[in-house]
Order: structure tokens, then sequence, then C-alpha cells
């Protein structure tokens, strides 16, 4: 795997795997426009404020409500204090105003922190309590005025007014109240840093899949990303990057293979070339003999020139060349003209022919010819002698025309038929090449041409008919 | 005819003066685009052969002055770009035809000759009978004959039997053939033409003593009278 030696000197394709390899390697920088960021800090901050929203509201909530419950008792508390005055006083009052007097100042001590006032019928002040600045002070009293029947003093009644300081309930409420804020930023705090921690030890599987991306070189094709105990969340994400690497290394393996494929094909004719013209000047040659060796070199180069062509070709197409497309067109129309370009090689191999069907396209004619003749040529290499080949060609429903040549004849192995348009492919190599200029280019060209009018290939074998045939996109 | 070639590789250069020379052009040679240019402008040339590639100056710019200076000698360029641009972007700056390399040296003759008699005065071409020793083709009936008998050819021999006629002792190659007869403008890997030229041969030939069609290996065929 890390073998530098002889394996190092296989180019890897550099667009194929930058393109692959280029939006993974961006992860939490500044690229172009758009600026990354770390999901566990965005993250956490967000649940923080969420959870100090949350839990404010709870608390101004519940505050409120003791806050509420404790004026409550409060009132409570002076009412019945209240009465309990009106009670004392009154009963007191029974024996004149000395008593009443009395019974107050005795009952002082119990009004602690509290202040009561009395005053006669006429309004004189009867009695207060001492310590009446502090309370003053307080900004938390609450006042009850209030009127005792008093039958045996003048007037009949007093009028009193009782203060009581609920300071200590207020100090415990705005206690309460910092409390509270306290814990609601602490568990913001809390949950922010807790949250941080928890996303960021989610993510190191999305840091180990970047580490196993990053050491995929174009040497390890095969190797694929895995997590030993995967997220469901990056189970599809790891699946298609997968599935891009099966169909980059198989893209690859082809392309390799093909490489291998061009350098024996031309190996051959080369060593022909060279051995032929060597041993024709290794000695007195006549000259019709070097004529020879000249037309023979010929043929051969025009054979290399062919295949370079036809290279070529397959390469702008590989590098996404579209079709020139022209006017719409009857298909079975161009179909007749390719019929009779081949019209003696047919006769000579005892083969009728008939165009079925119609589409109206619009293609780039020259390359339609071009491919339906490499059709119509294989068809004639592998069709029974005496038999009928079919030119069969529809619209399909999909908006795309397919025109297939059908021949009868020896069956193709099903597993050979998704091969059959690679380059230099051959489903069995002693039926072919009795002399021709066929190269094994032939049907990858037709699939070239599919490609650059939006269309693909189709094949099948069976009940030994053979059909062969491509589909096209019918407008661009 | 007087040709200039500018053509910066020296082997293909050579070959290409050798060869037009020996087909009886006469023929300048340039090897970069300063030279080529001055030539083109300044010389009196019946064609320019001009490479794309120079150095220099490229095809294009010789081209450009060329046309800038209001000559219209005719130009066949010559790449070894197959690309589609560049043959479009060639035929609109006002190249007059193309051949991608590598080519037949045949089919380089073939249209420096069609080029040739573009700017010639038509005359022979429009000629409705033909003939060659015993053979006679009226363009107009379509019929064929030979020796006074009736040659009974299909639509696509008989135009295949006139276009040999009317370039007779010329070398066509099986690519004009196809393109030219057939409409296919593409590399066939079928030997349909050869077929074809059998059928035709059979026809034309095999009844008479005398051969017309001949076979030049590796290049084309030939119509012409052989004693």
């Amino acid at each position: 795997m890390s073998n530098e030696g002889p394996t190092a000197q296989v180019l890897p394709p550099p667009e194929v795997l930058a393109a692959a390899a280029g939006p993974l390697s961006v992860m939490g920088a500044c690229s172009g426009v758009t600026c990354s960021h770390a999901i566990s800090t965005r993250l956490s901050r967000k649940l923080a404020i969420f959870t100090m929203v949350v839990l404010g509201v709870l608390f101004t909530v519940t505050w409120g409500m003791v806050k509420m419950i404790l004026v409550e008792r409060n009132t409570a508390d002076l009412a019945a204090r209240s009465e309990l005055i009106t009670d004392v006083v009154g009963r007191a009052a029974n024996q004149g105003e000395a008593a009443v007097l009395a019974r107050l100042m005795s009952d002082a001590p119990m009004r602690a922190s509290t202040r009561l006032e009395v005053w006669r019928a006429d309004g004189s002040l009867l009695f207060a309590d001492q310590d009446a600045e502090n309370l003053h002070r307080s900004a938390h009293t609450q006042v009850k005025v209030f009127t005792i029947e008093t039958p045996a003093l003048a007037g009949g009644q007093v009028k009193a007014r009782y203060t009581v300081d609920y300071a200590r309930d207020a100090a415990m409420g705005t206690r309460w109240a910092w409390v509270l804020i306290f814990v609601t930023l602490a568990a913001g705090a809390l949950v922010a840093a807790g949250a941080r921690w928890h996303v960021r030890h989610g993510l190191i599987p999305l840091r180990e899949l970047a580490a196993q991306t990053r050491a995929i070189s174009a040497r390890d094709l095969h190797r694929r990303l895995a997590l030993v105990d995967p997220a469901e969340e990056l189970l599809p994400w790891i699946e298609q990057f997968n599935a891009l690497m099966q169909r980059l290394e198989g893209a690859y393996a082809q392309l390799e293979g093909f490489n291998a494929d061009v350098a024996h094909e031309l190996r051959t004719p080369l060593t022909t070339l060279i051995g032929q013209t060597e041993l024709a000047l290794s000695r007195e040659r006549s000259v019709d003999s070097l004529r020879d060796t000249l037309v023979s070199n010929l043929e051969e180069m025009q054979r290399l020139a062919g295949m370079v062509n036809d290279m070529l070709f397959l390469s702008q197409a590989d590098r996404g060349a579209v079709a020139r497309r022209g006017r719409p067109a009857s298909l079975a129309a161009l179909a007749h003209q390719v019929v009779e370009f081949h019209e003696a090689t047919l006769e000579d191999a005892g083969l009728a022919l008939r165009v079925q069907g119609d589409a109206t396209a619009a293609v780039d004619e020259p390359l339609f010819k071009r491919a339906l003749s490499n059709l119509l040529g294989n068809a004639t290499r592998f069709a029974r002698r005496g038999s009928t080949v079919l030119i069969h060609i529809a619209a399909r429903a999909d908006g795309q025309a397919q025109v297939v040549v059908m021949n009868s004849g020896e069956p193709i192995d099903p597993k050979s038929l998704p091969r059959l348009f690679d380059r230099f492919f051959r489903a069995d190599a002693s039926r072919c090449c009795d002399g021709e200029t066929h190269h094994g280019l032939g049907l990858a060209i037709v699939a070239a041409i599919a490609r650059m009018h939006d269309g693909h290939t189709v094949a099948e074998s069976q009940g030994g008919f053979t059909s062969v045939g491509f589909t096209l996109a019918t407008t661009p | 005819m007087r040709l200039l070639v500018v053509e910066d590789e020296v082997k293909l250069a050579q070959y290409l003066h050798k060869g037009l020379t020996e087909n009886g052009h006469v023929v300048d040679l340039v090897h970069d685009g300063i030279e080529g240019r001055r030539l083109a402008v300044g010389g009196d040339y019946d064609l320019v052969l001009l490479d794309l590639m120079l150095p220099g100056v490229d095809g294009f710019g010789v081209l450009a002055a060329l046309r800038a200076a209001q000559r219209n000698t005719p130009v066949l360029m010559l790449t070894a770009r197959g690309q589609v641009e560049d043959r479009v972007r060639g035929l609109e700056q006002g190249a007059d035809d193309y051949l991608v390399k590598p080519f037949a040296f045949s089919e380089l003759l073939a249209r420096v000759g069609a080029l040739l008699r573009r700017g010639a005065p038509a005359g022979a071409q429009a000629a409705t009978q033909l003939q060659l020793g015993d053979l006679e083709l009226d363009l107009v009936s379509r019929k064929a004959q030979r020796a006074q008998q009736r040659l009974d050819l299909t639509a696509k021999e008989f135009k295949l039997l006139a276009l040999l006629l009317r370039r007779r002792g010329q070398i066509l190659s099986r690519t004009l053939l196809a393109e030219q007869v057939w409409d296919m403008n593409f590399d066939s890997d079928t030997n349909v033409v050869e077929v074809a030229v059998r059928r035709l041969r059979a026809k034309l030939d095999d009844p008479f003593p005398a051969k017309l069609l001949h076979t030049v290996r590796g290049m084309g065929y030939v119509l012409e009278e052989r004693s």
C-alpha cells in the first residue's frame, strides 16, 4: 500500500481525484465567499440561551406566585392581629380609658416591630406605640385602619391604625430572586459547557472520517470509509462516499486497462512495421519486393492512424464534447442512407435488411450515421448468412429515441453484454478480425456518440437474436 | 501551380515538398510563421498549405494577415488538433479547407486538386458526357455503357463510377469515396467501400479484356487506361 517503488510511476488522474476530494477537504476553513463555523460552538451557545430563557421564565413565574402568596398571608395575618386588638381593646374599654391604656401598654412587647395607634372619637390620640421611627423607614409596611366599638367610652368608639412591617419577608423574596438569577446563569453556563463537550465528542466520528478520507490516495482507491459504531445520521454519507469511490475505482481501473490495451494494440503493428522494414533493408531487394514492404507498412500505419483518430474522438467525448445537433430529421431517412452505404457488404454476406419504425430527432447527422454504420458493420460481421438484419427505430415515452440493430446469430454470453461497449472489448476473440481494419473501438464509439446526445447504449441477446443499439435525447 | 507550404516539422515539410513537386507543382517551403506570413502576403501563390502550430506566428496569425491584405489565395489548414473548435475557427477566419493529421498523401493531393480547380474557370466540369476508352457515361440520362453494351448499375455505383471518371488518373482514397458518394464523413472501420468497388468492377471490367478500374494498394482506387 505504501510501497513507493515501481507503483509510484502510476500517475493519478488529477482532475478526477481533485474533484472527489475537493468539497471534503475544506472542513473548518474559510474558502471563497462562504465562511465555515464550528457546530459545537454554535450548538452549545444556542442550547445555553435556550436553557436560560426557559429557566428564567419558569423562575419568574414561580417567584411571582410565591410573592403573591406572601402578600396574601401577610394580609390575613394583619386581619387576624387587628381582630385580636379589636377584641382586647373592646373588652378593656368596659373598664374605662385607663384600663385600655394599661392593657395596650402591657401587650406592647407582643407587638414587636409593629405599631398601633388609637384615637378617641373626637380625633385626639389615645395611644401610640414607641419605635415609630424604624417602622416609618421601612418600605414594606402594611397598614390597616379600623374602628373599635367602645360603648363605655365617650363617642362610643375609637379609631385604630395598625402598621406591620413585613421587611423580612421582602428581603427573603429579594434574596431568592438573586438565587434564582444566579441558578439560571449557572445552568446556562453549565449547559453551554456540557453541550460543547458532548457535541465535540459526538463529532469525533466526523474527524475520523476526514482522517480516513485524507488517507485515501490514488494508489489505494480500494479503501472505503468505515466507523466502528456509525451514527444513523452519518450512514448515508458514508454509503454515498463509498459508492462514489466504487465508481471512481472502476473508472480508474478501466482507464488503466485502457492504457494497457492501447499500448498492446499499438505494439503489435509497430512490431510488424519495425521488423518488416529492418528485414527489407537487411539485404539487396528487388524494387517489387521493396514496394510490397512499403505497401504493407502503409496499410499497417493506416490502421494505426485510424486507431489514434478513434481514440482521440473517444477522449474528446470523455472530456464532455457534445453533439452539434442540426435540424430535426427523420431517423429512418438517415438510416436508409447508412443502409445504402452498406448495401454491397450486406449483399455480399447474403443478408436482407429492413428498417422498421421512425422517430424525429435533432441529431448530429455525421455522428448518428457513424454510430449506425458501426452497429450495422457489427451486425453484418456476426449475422447468420441468409437472415434478415432489422433496424428498429422508436420514439420512447421518456423523450428519447431508440435505435437498435437486431441480427440473428450466435448468442452473446449475458456476462459479456455490459462490457460490449468497452474499449477494445471482444466478446469472442476468435470470431473477429479477419484482416479487416476493425480494432475493437467501434461499439465504444457508438457509446460515446450516444453519450454526446444525452443517451445510452442498449444490448440484449436471447432466442438466437442479438440486439445492440443506443438511445438519444431527441432535443438538446 | 505555385504552392507555399508553411510547416515547421522538417520531415513532414520535406515529404510534402517532394510529393507535391512530383505531382507537378512548384513548391516553396518555409518553417516558421513569420517567414510564412511574409511570403503568403507578398508572394504570388495559387494555394497555401498552412500548419496551425508554428513558431513565431501561429497559423491563425498567418491566415489573419493574409486575409487582412485582401488576398484570397486558397488556404488549406493542416492541424494536429482534431478539435471541432479549431476547425470551425480556421474556417471562420477564412481557411478554405482543413486536414487533420495524420492524413494520407492521396487525401492531401485530392484536396489540393479540388481547391486549385475551384479557382479555375468552369469548363470541362459542365460536360454531360464523360468518356474513357470505350466507356461512356451520360450524366443526364444516367446511362453507362462500355463497348456499346449497357452497364446495369445501381444509383450509388453510377455515382461512384462518375466520380472516378471525372477524376480519372487520380488515386481516390476510400475515405474520399465514402464522403463523396455516400455522404459518410468518417473513417469507417468496415470494408464497405472495398466491397462496393469490387461489385462495380465485376460489372465494369470483368466482361472486358481491358481493365479500367485499378486498386492502388494501401491508397485507394484509380480509373485509367493502362496499356
